[in-house]
């Protein structure tokens, strides 16, 4: 409780300094933003968990709501690049500062998955899945932190420290570097993009980690220390209207073996693909 | 029920300037937005034409003594173009038609992510 108290005690004492001491420099438009989008597509190898596997037509299927807001320094956004079956990534945020290419914002956003015996990745089974039966929820991550990013013409960089503040998930701490180029291909935009995520012990303890009431003979007791994870990804878009867009992509993963010598992991390293149509509201 | 031929052809214009596709729909506004068009006029009498674009000086094509004709185009614009079809002798424009260029999202001033997963 003092950590958490702490930390947002510093969040507001930063956020307040860096708010007062803008220039108005800011772009930031004042006005209510917001776009709503449907998502139907299909996703493969979207959970590196045991079990996590699709076989049916159904598990591949991916059926997301994107949603957008913003408001003067306020926002929420959806990673429209992505599918619900990783994470679905709704983040919110405020803007505190924008220098040139540079920006910081005050983040809180979720970074890992959550699962069940019955869901994982994108496969849901009313029975459990056989390999994670017995196996205690996860939830989804949900952690509170800063975005330091850079954007410059067709480049993104962006840096993210974000820690489970009130403790209720993991109470670990995560960083996540990401760097992006996009290309314009006629009407296509493509993107290639690799980062670089560390997921402190008590992260990858709470999602990989197997206690000792959920171990079985095909799922030892686990403890996980720190780790990280590596990603290669490309992904294109496609308008095909003026509220319909194509989307597909497909992403390479390295796990380390702290994550990766969890009962619960399949393999050290995992691909993703997705293909998806989308109707903008 | 079924339209009589000769109501169809009746009801077609016997001068034309097509424009076919007629949109393009780029990512975002303000991106430059690309198509293959394909351009097709016809009118009453056969004659001396050019067809010009508003946003190049030379002529897409020109034709002798020719009452129709088609010209593929590799479109490439930020924003709207518009086409006619006009006489060689005295430059009078016999038609107009145009590609309009339209969007998915709106250009916004908010920098957000870019992430497949």
């Amino acid at each position: 409780m003092l950590r958490a108290t702490l930390f947002f005690a510093a969040l507001l004492l930063c956020s307040f300094t860096l708010v007062a001491s803008e220039t108005n420099e800011n772009q930031e438009s004042d006005e209510f933003q917001w776009q709503i989008a449907l998502e139907v597509g299909f996703a493969a190898g979207a959970s590196p968990l045991v079990g996590a596997k699709e076989s049916s037509l159904d598990d591949h299927l991916n059926i997301n709501l994107l949603v957008d807001l913003s408001y003067k320094r306020f926002f929420i956004q959806t990673n429209k690049n992505g599918y619900s079956g990783i994470d679905s990534k709704l983040e919110m945020g405020l803007h505190l500062l924008e220098k040139g290419n540079w920006q910081l914002d005050l983040i809180h956003t979720n970074y890992v998955a959550g699962f069940t015996e019955n869901y994982a990745g994108i496969v849901y089974s009313e029975e459990g899945i056989d390999e994670l039966v017995g196996i205690k929820s996860r939830n989804p991550d949900s952690g509170t932190g800063f975005r330091f990013m850079f954007t410059e013409n067709e480049t993104q960089l962006w840096f993210d420290v974000v820690t489970d503040v009130s403790n209720s998930y993991h109470g670990g701490w995560i960083f996540d570097a990401y760097y992006n180029k996009r290309q314009q291909y006629r009407n296509w935009d493509l993107y290639f993009g690799s980062g670089f995520t560390f997921y402190s012990r008590d992260v990858n303890n709470y999602y990989y980690g197997i206690d000792i009431d959920e171990a079985t003979n095909y799922r030892p007791e686990y403890q996980a220390g720190a780790g990280y994870q590596v990603i290669f990804d490309a992904y294109a878009q496609l308008p095909l209207s003026e509220s319909w867009l194509f989307n597909s992509g497909i992403s390479f993963n390295y796990y380390s073996s702290a994550i990766a010598n969890s009962p619960i992991i399949r393999q050290q390293h995992q691909l993703q693909g997705m293909m998806s149509f989308r109707y903008v509201f | 029920m079924s339209i009589p031929v000769d109501a169809v052809q009746a009801a077609a214009p016997v001068t034309h300037l097509s424009v076919k596709p007629n949109k393009c729909v780029a990512l975002r506004q303000g991106r430059t937005c690309f198509a293959d068009v394909t351009l097709t006029w016809q009118v009453a009498v056969a004659g001396d034409y050019c067809l010009l674009s508003n946003k190049q000086q030379k002529p897409l094509a020109c034709w002798q003594n020719k009452r129709f004709g088609s010209v593929s185009y590799n479109f490439e614009s930020h924003d709207n173009e518009q086409f006619t079809l006009v006489s060689r002798h005295n430059s009078t424009v016999l038609l107009a038609s145009d590609i309009q260029v339209t969007w998915l999202h709106k250009s916004s001033s908010k920098k957000r992510r870019w992430r497949l997963f």
